[in-house]
């Protein structure tokens, strides 16, 4: 099978086509070429006469470059040269690539729906492990300079309470003996119940 | 016997319609696009690569049809807002309305 690109590539060449675009062009219109040539064999040509009568479809030779001028888009034919700093149209390029980006999706629609399932789950658990994070670690207690806060207990260690919890009368003790912390505040858990009566 | 050669220019205007009238019923690849247009004209309309692919790409920018690669064949097919925007053009100008 004589390859026809060549001849397309030839006659494409002053377009100035972009070189995917290009490929595609090539391609369709050698595989066109191709069948023209089979048909032409089948039809008891020689296989230099059914190369020529492919060719012919080629014919009037400006006539495919001239056509296809008027539809094709031309794309910068910027020569790129290593270590040089070229122009960059930002958003030029931005544009294609999402054009790029959104072709590929919806030309693989299963990989499409797998990617946004897992983006979906991916940021759902971010979300959840970030407000646990936030709300447990880094939110910063109500007071001021909370960096500094501390919290103090009674080392009863010899009854077995390394961490006990003072008893009132002490802790007003530490309250007036206080010569290191600004203020000295006690808190305590406890339940309560509360209901109402009419 | 050479068959009759229609005008250019009738060719080029009713090239579009017989390609989209082609793309009704299916989706086909230019090469069947070509031989249906040769075979059921049979022979006096006859396109060549150079003159009925830009006339396809054409048709793909208008968004009137759509190429879609398949078993490396480029297979096209009739869009169908394309075609609607089409028929309410020829409507507008022929002054068909519809009830």
């Amino acid at each position: 099978m004589p390859d026809f690109k060549i001849e397309i590539r030839a006659r494409l060449a002053e377009l100035g086509l972009s070189p995917v675009r290009e490929v595609e062009i090539v391609e369709e219109l050698s595989q066109h070429l191709e069948e023209e040539y089979e048909r032409a064999l089948s039809c008891g040509a020689s296989e230099d006469e059914a190369r020529q009568q492919a060719l012919e479809q080629l014919n009037a030779p400006d006539l495919l470059g001239r056509e296809l001028k008027h539809v094709e888009r031309r794309v910068s034919q910027n020569l790129v040269t290593l270590g040089a700093e070229g122009k960059i149209n930002i958003f030029a390029d931005l544009w294609q690539d999402l054009r790029y980006g959104l072709r590929s999706l919806l030309k693989n629609p299963s990989f499409t729906i797998i990617a946004v399932i897992a983006l979906a789950l991916g940021i759902g658990a971010n979300s959840a492990i970030f407000s646990v994070v936030n709300a447990v670690l880094l939110r910063p207690l109500p007071f001021k300079n909370p960096e500094q806060l501390v919290m103090v207990w009674e080392n009863a260690a010899h009854l077995g309470f390394p961490k006990n919890t003072p008893a009132p009368p002490n802790f007003i003790d530490w309250q007036r003996q206080n010569t290191v912390f600004t203020q000295i505040a006690s808190m305590v858990a406890a339940s309560r119940q509360i209901s109402s009566t009419c | 016997m050479a068959s009759p050669v229609p005008d250019r220019e009738l060719k080029k205007g009713s090239a579009e319609l017989m390609i989209l009238a082609l793309l009704e019923s299916r989706p086909r690849h230019g090469y069947e696009i070509a031989q249906l247009i040769e075979l059921r004209s049979r022979g006096a309309i006859r396109f060549n690569v150079a003159s009925l692919y830009p006339l396809l790409y054409r048709l793909e920018k208008r968004n009137w049809i759509r190429g879609r690669w398949v078993e490396s064949k480029n297979v096209l097919s009739k869009q169908r807002a394309g075609w609607r925007e089409f028929v309410e053009a020829i409507n507008l100008i022929t002054g068909i309305q519809h009830a």
